[in-house]
């Protein structure tokens, strides 16, 4: 008996909606994906120039250096597996090529080409064109499944157009490169279970897995539904002993993927525990203004940011883009065996961060691809629950139409609009807007920092009748984020309704990670949430 | 054999050598599009050792670098009490404020942190601040922002707003001698 195929459904829009092009096994089927792949990397490239990082110098090239300097596989930092480092350093071949034609001294010279802010864009060039390939494996993964190209491409695009998603992906960081293994790996799952013979999409599949746990180590549940998928493609023609012998060979290629990923498991593993030691315990009791009280309470502010803030900086938008994950949750409970695969890994992925004492939301991109395969689904059933015969069911349909395309294209226009925003760095721009703001609210009471109010000056602002001396008697402050707290771990993270409005560049969303080193931006908080935050705006001597 | 000179190892029509061809493609990516940028020329085969560098910040109130007589001297207008300024990078920092009204802020920062920060800075290097220097500014607001560092400690100025004495590179000037200064003290505090 072969393997069964996964259940398509009977309410995919295919059915509803599929012009000719779109027909099954036409090249034309791709295109549509290159809109919202362009949109990430287009935005994404013109954003690209953000700024400081944190862990960028240290974290990601600095190990990178240290192999190459050493010409050993060994970056020397085991918080993270090796395989960025190996990102990283293809990235310094075309520097490598030139240099060594130069004559001797070659790596020193690589090393110094590696320093420059030339060589820190590529990189992140690097990072983006590999995050962004998690649109494409989410766009494949639903067209097969669902032989829909609206699907697929709504899927994509859910994904593609999340700003968290986007700014993330300008990192040099582990965690975009894990989101787009992630969606690799459960792309070959579903397609071990569409298009047999299993065992090739399984074995990659083992292999994408092992890259994801070689590029992050929790990575490695990803493990999990290529595991399911196994005991899904062969319990019914395989005795349990060879199921149990084909799954531990999975596990076995996953392993081994991640050995050749992070060589330094075996040739200094004593280092390798350590780091991975300093995670667990990094992880376990807190981090700064990321920590959070495990269980309930961080599955609670995951579900918060997963929910209010991952689909859109727009609340409205993020929560309608969420309500139909849910709804595609709920679609699922038709498809079990897709329900198994598509869920396990983010389910056990979420319950696992919430036993964690440390909540960075980073941790939680890889989570975007399934969301946005669910978000779709649940689209599409909601689409084919209201029907095509009555009037009423086309106007519902029309309804969900529209409400999506407007999601979409705001989404895009706001990445667009923030990458304009990091364009302006070092402008007066956001002084301007930011004393535009305070001048348009003349029934309401700021409180203007020292060096706020130096530029507002300068901007010839004069006297703001709006404006008080006094923080106490201000309902709100106005102040440069870097004036807030006396040290950047002073700040708590992850409140998505920490300020009202912030002037500056969107490279990053403040109000999750309001201790980012990056530019000085202008932030409108209430006077009471200063107060409660301790922040130093309130609590110093008026002057 | 002989007859599948021209092509790869497995008989497809890829050239003999694509290795030939990745590397001219290579190369000709690192020529035309990731050269350093003018500010930030590759050094020569000669190179200095690379300092060390360290995530430590010196155990020393920022407050407590300089009094608020030393900014008024180096100035050459009056401030107030130096009071907390927030944070600067991974470190803190003071505010001098003025009546100008203007806004000095120095920052103490690790010397990771300067590394960190140096590659994104842009500005120009300034030769006789510390071992390591970079200004940038004067930028549209007039703010001009110095960033500095010793064997094992990094400063941060920057100057806000109008000062008297200070205008165009001046403020340029201003900011490099309270960089000189706050890293003689830091370094010896250290």
């Amino acid at each position: 008996m072969g393997p069964l195929p996964l259940a398509r459904g009977p309410r995919s829009i295919a059915r509803t909606w599929r012009p000719r092009w779109a027909a099954p096994g036409t090249l034309w089927r791709l295109l549509p994906v290159l809109l919202p792949l362009g949109i990430l990397i287009g935005t994404g490239l013109r954003g690209l120039d953000f700024g400081q990082h944190w862990d960028e110098r240290h974290y990601q090239i600095g190990p990178m250096e240290t192999m190459i300097r050493t010409g050993r596989p060994l970056p020397g930092y085991y918080g993270y597996p090796s395989l960025d480092y190996w990102i990283a350093t293809t990235a310094v071949i075309p520097d490598a090529i030139v240099e060594v034609g130069r004559g001797p001294g070659a790596r020193e010279r690589v090393l110094d080409r590696i320093d420059t802010h030339a060589f820190l864009l590529r990189l992140r060039t690097v990072f983006l064109g590999i995050c962004a390939l998690a649109v494409l494996w989410v766009y494949l993964l639903v067209l097969s499944w669902r032989d829909s190209v609206p699907e697929a491409l709504l899927a994509a695009s859910v994904l593609a157009t999340s700003w968290e998603v986007a700014y993330h992906s300008r990192w040099i960081a582990t965690d975009g490169v894990l989101m787009q293994f992630g969606a690799l790996t459960i792309l070959l799952v579903m397609l071990s279970q569409l298009r047999p013979p299993a065992e090739r999409w399984l074995f990659l599949a083992a292999v994408a897995a092992g890259l994801g746990a070689g590029t992050k180590y929790p990575g490695a549940l990803l493990l999990v539904p290529v595991l399911v998928g196994g005991w899904f493609a062969w319990r019914e023609r395989c005795r349990l002993g060879a199921v149990l012998g084909r799954l531990a060979a999975l596990a076995g290629v996953a392993f081994a993927t991640f050995l050749v990923t992070t060589p330094a498991v075996l040739l200094a593993p004593s280092a390798v525990l350590d780091g991975m030691l300093v995670e667990i315990h990094h992880y376990a009791y807190g981090h700064h203004g990321h920590t959070v009280q495990p269980g309930l309470v961080h599955l609670y502010r995951m579900a918060d940011y997963l929910g209010r803030a991952l689909f859109s900086w727009y609340a409205p938008i993020a929560l309608f883009l969420a309500s139909l994950c849910l709804v595609g949750v709920w679609a699922l409970r038709r498809e079990p065996r897709a329900a198994a695969l598509l869920l396990s890994f983010p389910v056990l992925y979420a319950l696992y961060f919430a036993t964690q004492s440390a909540m960075v939301v980073r941790n939680l991109l890889v989570l975007a691809p399934f969301l946005a395969i669910l978000a779709a689904h649940g689209a599409a059933w909601v689409w084919s629950a209201a029907g095509r015969e009555r009037r009423a069911a086309k106007g519902a349909r029309a309804g969900l139409a529209a409400l999506l395309a407007i999601a979409l294209l705001v989404n895009a226009w706001w990445l667009w609009h923030a990458a304009s925003t990091i364009r302006e760095r070092k402008t007066d721009r956001f002084a301007r807007e930011a004393l535009a703001y305070v001048r348009e609210r003349p029934s309401s009471t700021f409180y203007v920092s020292p060096r706020v109010r130096t530029h507002f000056a300068l901007l010839g602002a004069g006297s703001l009748p709006n404006v008080t001396p006094d923080p106490s008697h201000a309902e709100h402050v106005v102040f440069y984020a870097h004036e807030g707290v006396r040290r950047y771990k002073d700040w708590r993270a992850n409140r998505l309704r920490l300020t009202e409005r912030w002037f500056g560049p969107y490279e990053v969303n403040f109000n999750v990670y309001p201790n980012w080193w990056g530019d000085d931006r202008i932030v409108v908080m209430s006077a009471a949430k200063a107060k409660g935050l301790g922040l130093l705006v309130v609590a110093q001597t008026p002057r | 054999m002989n007859g599948g000179a021209r092509r790869g190892y497995t008989g497809s029509p890829w050239p003999a050598r694509p290795t030939r061809w990745l590397a001219a493609l290579l190369a000709l990516v690192a020529a035309c599009q990731c050269s350093p940028r003018e500010d930030e020329p590759v050094r020569a085969a000669v190179q200095p050792p690379r300092p060390a560098t360290s995530w430590e910040i010196p155990d020393v109130d920022p407050c407590a670098i300089l009094p608020a007589s030393a900014v008024e001297a180096l100035a050459g207008s009056p401030v107030g009490h130096p009071r907390p300024g927030g944070t600067a990078v991974d470190g803190s920092a003071c505010q001098y404020v003025g009546t100008g009204p203007f806004v000095i802020t120095l920052g103490l920062m690790s010397t990771n942190a300067y590394e960190s920060l140096k590659v994104d800075f842009g500005g120009t290097p300034v030769l006789d601040v510390g071992s390591s220097a970079l200004v940038d500014g004067p930028d549209q607001l007039g703010d001009v922002t110095l960033v500095a560092r010793s064997l094992d400690a990094a400063v941060l100025i920057q100057i806000s707003g109008v000062i008297p004495g200070a205008v165009g590179p001046a403020r340029r000037d201003l900011a490099e001698r309270i960089a000189r200064q706050a890293l003689k003290v830091v370094s010896r505090g250290s």
